[in-house]
């Protein structure tokens, strides 16, 4: 299959597709040793193009960047049957991929990456007095930008000259990290999301200083700038973000918001109604027997397993309860609610009816292994 | 450089003496062939050397600190179940009986605790079962078996004690045996040296968490320079005994205070005594003198007034603010000035209800917005107490705050809004009344001033007063207070009716006779100070001092604190100095356990300081954890609580993300029986035992050791969802 990753996030997808034993086509630059007639050795950097048999792959958040180790499978006149060589995988470049099987979960990914409309690119400011975190969310990813730390001294004080300047050095390092890291012709919206009167104070000094700095880029997107809750400045209150109703009104279908929704409904079933919220691949995969499963939460590490016949055993799992009308949802780990439920096992699954046996079932396994 | 000397005039003499000091003063730094430069062979790791470097010896958190803790009460105990957990050791030990492999245990940490990371395990091992488990007899083997190229002070010795983790500390033990060497030929040049030496240790202490300070004094008689590494030891450990009233651990407390390392120094002491090593292990103490803190505390407190910590909380407006702005008006401390100043500024803005409000809430932020955002912290006094005040905010969304003002906290008052349908709104499930009262029972507050506030708004009207109480007692002994512990007392913030002086109101005179809120203070119990235990004080806020030092500030928990006093500060291991010990804006000599203090401080770099960083007794250091087991109680919570759960979670004034790693078991609620093992889900109201990690290192206390430091808060997606005690460190 042939594939031209336009942007960074189809670098997560290709990371995701990519297996070890693969085969990957791709042209790349190789540094090459060539002995003359008289002895004298010229090294020269020489793009060709190789195929090799993919060994490991490592995908880097920050750059973007997926870089694939393997041993060459063709020969060409530069690189030897066997070599070594890493390939960095860069946006819009093409490359082939060869899979001795295509299982349905990967080639949904492609469809999914190909799918322009699904794209809406979203930054976020997560922040608390003296911490903040610069975001931004892709339909598949979450990539941090920035973390800003930053001490500042409690009231209390006779002169609070030092904490107002120490409020002042944050915010103006938060405002930094937006205009350095943000490119705001991708990003449909930036969310300031913090508790209490964090986000109020740091907008209205951001916008002061952008009038009196003349910062245009902030000046012409002030409009794109929303203001949310958020209980605490940390990372993972991204999700309480992206379920805030205001905000799931604004993405309206992309995947980060599906999937903090989709987790939401199992959390609350699992409150309400334990017994028709299971986690843990053995118990989801008994409720799958019973065909019960209305909607399976996967994540997409699982996929990623090296071990052939695991990732058969989910990709069974998906199969089948798709076959039976359920509904899947496969999550990005990127994403804060992925990450969310990779810490439970990575899956979950909510089921049609209530099964209250597995858990005795298991019960009974307990006390027998006592 | 020749042109401007008068070479004709010069005196030969001191030129060439000048000429000799530098070069011998270049040989002390790098004579022979002891590494400076950090890529000689000497200081590079090599796996093969030998396998006492475990992973674990390039965390601060050794497993010393921890054994240190219970060496207090178990050792030589044999049968005690002491947690012993070497550093990585690939070792096979011979096999054992239970028993003597417990026996061996304790013998090897004691000898670990006086020889350091000298002596590999096996060494160690086979010298101890040699010895039949005698601890006396092992170590002078020991001993004696090292003492001869000790003594000959033969570089392979030295290179080999450079491999161990006290790198920095070894380097300049090198310097300090160059200058032992020097001294006989230059007296003159002590003084220029031993300055050097210090120096030299403390840009290698960085590295070093529990690096005590040298002290280096040229001896009066020039021929043997006494080298003072950590403080005096023959007067440490009187302190040691004279102070620490450990009671019947003292013998055991004195062999204790040699486990945090000072290993480099060590084969030169023994040299000098190899009788008595324990005498020869004393690490940086806090102090050079014993002070003998139980009479100190008398004479200083006995006959004062007592300190009491005192936190109000209540939900947002009922009046916590202006109800304590006005209380302070009333005791004087705050100025008619003053006062008349924020009158007028109110009124300005058209807000002057908040005139006393505005007493704490000092930032532009809290006046213009009407609200408390931050804890603020005042001192008053009453007829019999000397009170701390901590207003904490009442909003949701400043939990966190409040939370670390509860934390330090020993008493509470509870303003509830009596106007109608506001108690009601604090006090259904979305208001916080509810939530601060779990809160500050989970934060182990036991005494609480109930004040129902605005009754002036109800014309001071009986019935409302008792309705209030009612719903409330009910509410609150399901928290469990006891209702001895609680005091209802009707006031008005505002008008400043019945807070310290007896309401001259008619209408409320004719149902009530019972105290104002001042004389409730008062009444309140001062709880057990823990001053004769080692120090440890959580910094909640740090900031620039006058001049250069910098001011810590935040509540001492244990211990106590005076000037010139030596702590480490934790999770980053650098050791301060306290210059200045202050306690409501005036200088004090000493600070115990309870008081609020600022502390100035040097010898640190700013930037390492952190609000939440703990400063602790360099000898009995607090255990830095990122694993923890603890037993919570799951509160009223609308989404269950599985494993993989992200929290934030609350101690003390930190606030840190954390996991839930593992669901251990589920708890009967009442008689802490195991229901099931492994629950899939925590639902409301229940007890657990579980598991969490940090994203990094924080410093945590046993509820067990520590009862004031041991609690914690869980909180997620700005509601509070349990709070639990920490009963087992785990990494």
């Amino acid at each position: 299959m042939v594939l031209l990753p336009d942007e960074g996030e189809d670098m997560w997808h290709t990371y995701n597709i990519m297996m070890e034993g693969d085969c990957l086509r791709a042209t790349t630059i190789r540094k090459v040793q060539q002995e003359s007639a008289t002895g004298s050795s010229t090294s020269s950097r020489i793009r060709t193009t190789i195929t090799i048999r993919v060994e490991a792959i490592t995908f880097d958040t920050g750059a973007c960047m997926l870089r694939v180790k393997g041993r060459n499978v063709e020969e060409n006149q530069y690189i030897k049957m066997g070599a070594y060589h890493t390939v960095d995988l860069e946006p819009n470049r093409k490359f082939t991929l060869f899979k001795e099987q295509w299982d349905s979960v990967t080639i949904e990914r492609v469809d999914n990456a190909c799918d322009p409309a699904k794209h809406a690119d979203l930054a976020a400011v997560v922040m608390q007095e003296g911490l903040a975190f610069v975001c931004l969310i892709t339909s598949a990813m979450t990539v941090d930008r920035a973390k800003i730390d930053v001490n500042i001294p409690k009231k209390g004080k006779a002169d609070d000259t030092q904490r107002k300047k120490a409020v002042a050095k944050f915010f103006d390092q938060v405002m930094a990290a937006i205009i350095r890291h943000l490119n705001f012709e991708v990003v449909k919206a930036v969310l300031i999301a913090s508790p209490g009167f964090v986000k109020d104070q740091f907008f209205e000094y951001m916008m002061r200083n952008a009038v009196q700095t003349d910062i245009k880029l902030l000046l012409e997107n002030k409009s794109k700038f929303v203001l949310v809750h958020s209980s605490s400045g940390f990372r993972h209150s991204l999700r309480e973000v992206l379920e805030d109703p205001a905000v799931t009104a604004k993405l309206a279908d992309t995947k980060a918001a599906g999937e903090t929704k989709a987790l939401q409904q199992f959390m609350t079933m699992l409150g309400t109604d334990p017994d028709r919220a299971y986690y843990g691949i053995k118990h989801v995969e008994r409720a799958n027997d019973s065909l019960a499963i209305e909607t399976l939460l996967v994540s997409d590490s699982l996929f990623r397993s090296k071990d052939l016949d695991e990732r058969q055993r989910y990709v069974r799992l998906v199969d089948s309860v798709k076959g039976n009308g359920g509904d899947v949802k496969i999550f990005s780990s990127l994403h804060v609610s992925g990450e969310q439920l990779d810490q439970m096992t990575g899956v979950a699954a909510i089921l049609r009816f209530p099964m209250p046996e597995i858990e005795e079932e298991d019960h009974a396994l307990d006390s027998d292994e006592e | 450089m020749s042109r401007h000397r008068d070479v004709r005039k010069l005196d030969y003499d001191e030129e060439y003496d000048d000429a000799y000091d530098e070069e011998v003063y270049g040989h002390s730094v790098d004579d022979g062939d002891y590494g400076v430069s950090p890529g000689m062979e000497q200081y590079l790791y090599s796996r093969s050397r030998d396998n006492t470097h475990g992973f674990g010896l390039y965390f601060p958190t050794g497993e010393d600190i921890k054994e240190e803790d219970s060496y207090d009460n178990s050792n030589y105990k044999p049968e005690s179940l002491e947690r012993i957990r070497h550093d990585s050791s690939n070792y096979v030990k011979p096999s054992l009986s239970p028993e003597d492999e417990v026996r061996l245990a304790s013998v090897l940490d004691e000898l670990r605790n006086i020889l350091g990371d000298k002596y590999t395990e096996t060494e160690l091992t086979q010298t101890v079962l040699t010895h039949e488990f005698e601890l006396d007899a092992s170590l002078n083997a020991l001993l004696n078996k090292s003492s001869s190229p000790v003594i000959a002070q033969s570089l392979p010795q030295r290179e080999k004690r450079v491999r161990t983790r006290d790198k920095p500390l070894i380097a300049s033990g090198v310097k300090e045996l160059s200058i032992t060497q020097q001294t006989n030929k230059n007296d003159k040049d002590n003084l220029a040296q031993s300055s050097k030496v210090p120096s030299f240790t403390a840009s290698g202490a960085r590295s070093q968490p529990r690096t005590p300070v040298v002290v280096t004094t040229p001896a009066k008689n020039g021929s043997t320079l006494r080298v003072v590494r950590g403080f005096d030891i023959q007067e440490a450990d009187e302190s040691t005994t004279s102070e620490n009233n450990l009671g019947n651990h003292e013998q055991d407390s004195k062999r204790s205070r040699s486990s945090t390392p000072v290993r480099g120094w060590k084969d030169k002491e023994k040299d000098k005594d190899k009788e008595t090593p324990i005498a020869t292990k004393t690490p940086a103490r806090i102090r050079d003198k014993a002070v003998d803190v139980m009479s100190e505390y008398k004479e200083q407190r006995g006959s004062g007034k007592n300190l009491i910590n005192l936190v109000v909380v209540g939900h947002v407006d009922a009046g916590k603010s202006t109800l304590m702005g006005h209380l302070l008006y009333l005791q004087g401390n705050v100025g008619q000035r003053t006062m008349h100043k924020y009158e007028q500024e109110s009124k300005k803005v058209g807000k002057q209800s908040f005139m006393y409000a505005w007493v704490l809430d000092d930032t532009e932020e809290e006046r213009s917005r009407g609200i408390t955002v931050d804890i603020a912290q005042r001192m008053f006094e009453s007829d019999t107490k000397i009170i701390t005040l901590l207003d904490a905010p009442g909003h949701r969304d400043f939990i966190p705050n409040m939370i670390t003002g509860a934390a330090r906290a020993d008493v509470a008052i509870l303003v509830v809004d009596a106007s109608t349908g506001e108690f009601e709104a604090g006090f259904e499930s979305g208001g916080q009344t509810r939530e601060h009262a779990l809160l500050i029972r989970s934060l182990g507050v036991s005494q609480l001033v109930v004040s129902i506030n605005k009754l002036d708004s109800v014309e001071w009207r009986e019935d409302r007063f008792k309705e209030i109480k009612h719903s409330l007692r009910q509410f609150l002994k399901t928290v469990g207070f006891k209702d001895a512990d609680v005091v209802y007392i009707p006031c008005s913030g505002l008008t400043g009716e019945n807070l310290v002086k007896p309401s001259t109101e008619e209408k409320l005179l004719s149902w009530y006779t019972g105290p104002t809120l001042l004389q409730a203070i008062d009444q309140l119990k001062v709880p057990e100070r823990s001053i004769s235990r080692p120090v440890r004080m959580c910094v909640s806020d740090v900031y620039k001092g006058q001049g250069s030092n910098m001011c810590v500030s935040g509540r001492l928990d244990t211990g106590y604190i005076q000037q010139n006093d030596r702590l480490l500060l934790l999770p980053q291991g650098d050791v301060l100095n306290v210059k200045g010990v202050q306690a409501d804006n005036s200088s004090t000599a000493t600070a115990f356990a309870g008081d609020h203090v600022t502390l100035t401080v040097s010898g640190v770099d700013p930037s390492v300081l952190h609000i939440g960083d703990f400063l602790c007794d360099p000898t009995h250091p607090i255990p830095i954890v990122s694993r923890v087991q603890a037993r919570i109680v799951v509160f009223n919570i609308k989404v269950p609580l599985i494993k993989g759960a992200q929290v934030d979670f609350h101690y003390q004034a930190v606030t840190e993300p954390a996991k839930i790693r593992k669901l251990v078991s589920q708890l009967h609620k009442t008689n802490g029986q195991i229901v099931k093992n492994k629950p899939r889900a925590l639902v409301k109201n229940t007890a657990a035992v579980i598991e969490l990690a940090f994203t990094r290192p924080l410093c945590l206390e046993l509820f067990r050791d520590y009862k004031e430091l041991g609690r914690f808060m869980l909180r997620t997606g700005g509601t509070t969802i349990a709070a639990g005690l920490v009963t087992q460190i785990l990494e």
